[in-house]
């Protein structure tokens, strides 16, 4: 025992510095873990297929929610920075940002797979992970609900998960179905819709193309307001010009977004948006690397809601 | 060991002084090689570790790590404490040279220009050239625009009377003005991932360590110390002022230029290699400046140890305090360099400096 505690005040108030007190715990026993490890076994455990997925490290926020989703939280022993969701992730242990990440933090937690997108850097971490011979699966952001499909069947077969796998997949389909006739409905196809990204109340961020947010409104099945790539700050009077027919925010508290939108902007107030009562918010961390399953529940709650308000 | 040196008589006492904290800087340094072999995320046995490095130099077998393990040691740990090390040295002794020519304590190797210069150098590879090419294209494109940018700034403060050093700094204020306007302007039109990129690069890393950029590291280092070294008497005579110098025999216009292209050249090296690593060319030539006096021919050694050594200790908690994640070793610098610094001016000023 006296070896395990000496170690954690070591490690104790620079972990607590980020993550807290729970994380601490959770910290504690991982390390206790790893002391076993170093201390008793020098010699290679066997190989074996059943254990290889036991220990997997998501470095996109996307991967931690499809892996919950398949049922397999509880693989999980560390998360990105920017997997907030579900509920319940973000007390696993942090591995930062996953353009950035520590070669020798992912190989400390002992990973048996590690899971992530396009973007895991920098090289050093792809090529130590090579080393280690622990496997990597890269997969596309999704930016469609193909996309999303085929990484969930990719991920169900890679954790050998095909119930569940299917039974997504098969939710997915409906859940589009259900997209489409409610966009058919209200004739999206006309609809141009401005999307903002809210990260402060006072600055205007207009999605354009190849973004998340553009991504987001195909799902509704309309068009873009901004013909220009990427984000980009926009006046409230040029995005009053534009004349979107809906306007989205997307924030981290997608309760009060659009009451902070407006009493910044109050102008936004005349535009035929706000006359038809389609300003609405949705909750930004479900399009932090493109499309993901909450995003998809998003879309259809804000086609529900809309034709709802437009119905007399 | 302290006391004894203190009680030394008075005309011992620099030489003894010199020494014992050259001794103490080396034995701190092979300290902290020590614990950044050993220390890191990945919790191996530190006997192991050390001889990982020796069965590697030596051809041995001692080591009983597996050999991805060995492979932390010898290709994530030990690249990184040998950049730190050169990294820190380099920063450190151009910091020194640029505070003994231009006679002024702020004084850090970017004042010409070299560190905006690059960093507008690695914003357009970063921001407009594809990520495919990411690898060599920020190191190249740094490198270029910090050389590129001192030679504008040296450049501008020419005339035919001889450089003014004031017009260099004023230029080098401005133009970095015009470098931070740029930067600015590339970044607004960036991406978020591509900001976020940009920021990560202007704080600093060494997670890049690879053998091209070591031994590029390496034979910048040795140049830098040998040429600095060969000029630390003319450097001294500079204290006193241009035109003593000049009536000292020694050709301030070439010392100037020959100082500056060196400078750019050494910290072109660094921040393509490491990024943005603030700090540790201002405050380490101060630190030694105030506990061995002003004499370049001690300082400039003694800058790079002390480099050395704040730049490895800051990478080895920068890579371990958020474990398993990492964060920019520019931050800890600044954050370790500040407190000891203001601690260092105040201890001055109860001397009545």
């Amino acid at each position: 025992m006296k070896p395990i505690s000496k170690r954690l005040s070591i490690q104790q108030p620079a972990v607590s510095l980020i993550r807290g007190a729970l994380l601490c715990a959770l910290c504690m026993t991982a390390n206790a873990e790893q002391l076993g490890h170093v201390t008793t076994s020098k010699s290679y455990a066997t190989p074996n297929s059943k254990v290889s997925t036991e220990r997997i490290i998501s470095t996109d926020s996307f991967v931690t929610e499809l892996v919950t989703a398949l049922g397999q939280q509880e693989r999980l022993v560390a998360i990105d920075v920017t997997s907030r969701q579900p509920p319940g992730v973000d007390t696993l242990p942090n591995i930062g940002y996953h353009r950035n990440l520590s070669a020798e933090g992912l190989l400390s937690l002992r990973p048996t797979l590690v899971i992530g997108s396009e973007h895991i850097g920098p090289p050093n971490v792809v090529k130590a992970l090579a080393a280690a011979n622990i496997p990597l699966i890269r997969l596309p952001s999704a930016q469609s609900i193909v996309q999303l499909e085929s990484n969930i069947n990719t991920l169900a077969l890679e954790l050998a998960q095909p119930n569940e796998g299917s039974e997504l997949v098969q939710n997915l389909h409906a859940a589009q179905q259900k997209l489409d006739a409610l966009s058919l409905s209200l004739s999206f196809k006309k609809k141009r819709v401005a999307f903002l990204l809210s990260m402060s109340p006072d600055k205007l961020r207009l999605a354009g193309l190849g973004t998340s947010g553009q991504a987001f409104i195909q799902l509704l099945g309309a068009t873009n307001v901004a013909n220009f790539e990427n984000y980009q700050n926009v006046s409230a009077e040029s995005l009053l010009a534009m004349q979107a027919d809906i306007i989205l925010v997307a924030g981290r508290s997608p309760s009060t977004a659009v009451e902070s939108l407006l009493s910044a902007h109050p102008v936004i107030a005349f535009s035929a948006a706000a006359k038809s009562k389609a300003i609405l918010s949705l909750d930004g961390s479900s399009l932090v690397a493109g499309l993901s399953l909450v995003a998809v529940e998003e879309a259809l709650r804000i086609l529900q809601k809309l034709s709802i308000n437009t119905s007399p | 060991m302290s006391t004894l040196s203190s009680t030394n008589p008075g005309a011992v006492a620099p030489l003894s002084r010199h020494h014992l904290i050259s001794a103490l800087l080396v034995a701190l340094l092979v300290l902290s090689v020590g614990f950044s072999l050993v220390l890191g995320p990945m919790n191996l046995p530190s006997v192991d570790g050390m001889l990982a490095v020796a069965d590697n130099l030596l051809g041995t077998q001692f080591s009983e790590l597996r050999d991805y393990e060995k492979a932390i040691v010898l290709e994530l740990r030990l690249p990184r404490l040998l950049l730190a090390m050169m990294v820190g040295a380099i920063l450190a002794q151009c910091g020194a040279v640029m505070q003994g020519l231009f006679r002024n304590p702020l004084a850090d190797p970017g004042i010409v220009g070299v560190s905006s210069g690059a960093a507008v150098g690695a914003v357009i590879a970063i921001g407009l050239l594809p990520a495919a090419l990411s690898g060599w294209s920020i190191p190249a494109f740094a490198f270029a625009g910090g050389l590129l940018t001192t030679l504008l700034v040296y450049g501008l403060a020419r005339s035919p009377q001889g450089t003014s050093v004031l017009m260099l700094l004023l230029a080098g204020v401005a133009i970095s003005a015009f470098a931070g306007a740029l930067i600015g302007f590339i970044s607004y039109f960036a991406d978020d991932q591509k900001l976020r990129a940009l920021s990560l690069w202007q704080m600093g890393s060494l997670a890049g360590a690879s053998s091209a950029n070591l031994g590029l590291c390496f034979i910048t280092l040795l140049i830098l110390v040998w040429a600095f070294q060969r000029q630390a008497g003319a450097l001294n005579a500079l204290l006193l002022g241009e035109s003593e110098a000049r009536h000292l025999g020694i050709n301030v216009e070439s010392l100037k230029l020959k100082l500056i292209v060196l400078t750019a050249v050494g910290v072109g090296v660094c921040v393509a290699s490491s990024g943005i690593i603030g700090f540790v060319g201002l405050v380490v030539p101060h630190l030694i400046r105030m506990s061995l006096g002003p004499n370049h021919t001690t300082l400039l050694p003694l800058s790079a140890l002390c480099g050395a050594l704040l730049l490895l200790v800051s990478d080895l908690i920068a890579r371990t305090i958020v474990q398993p994640a990492e964060l920019p070793v520019g931050l800890i610098t600044a954050l370790l360099g500040a407190p000891f610094f203001l601690a260092l001016l105040l201890q001055q000023r109860g001397k009545g400096l």
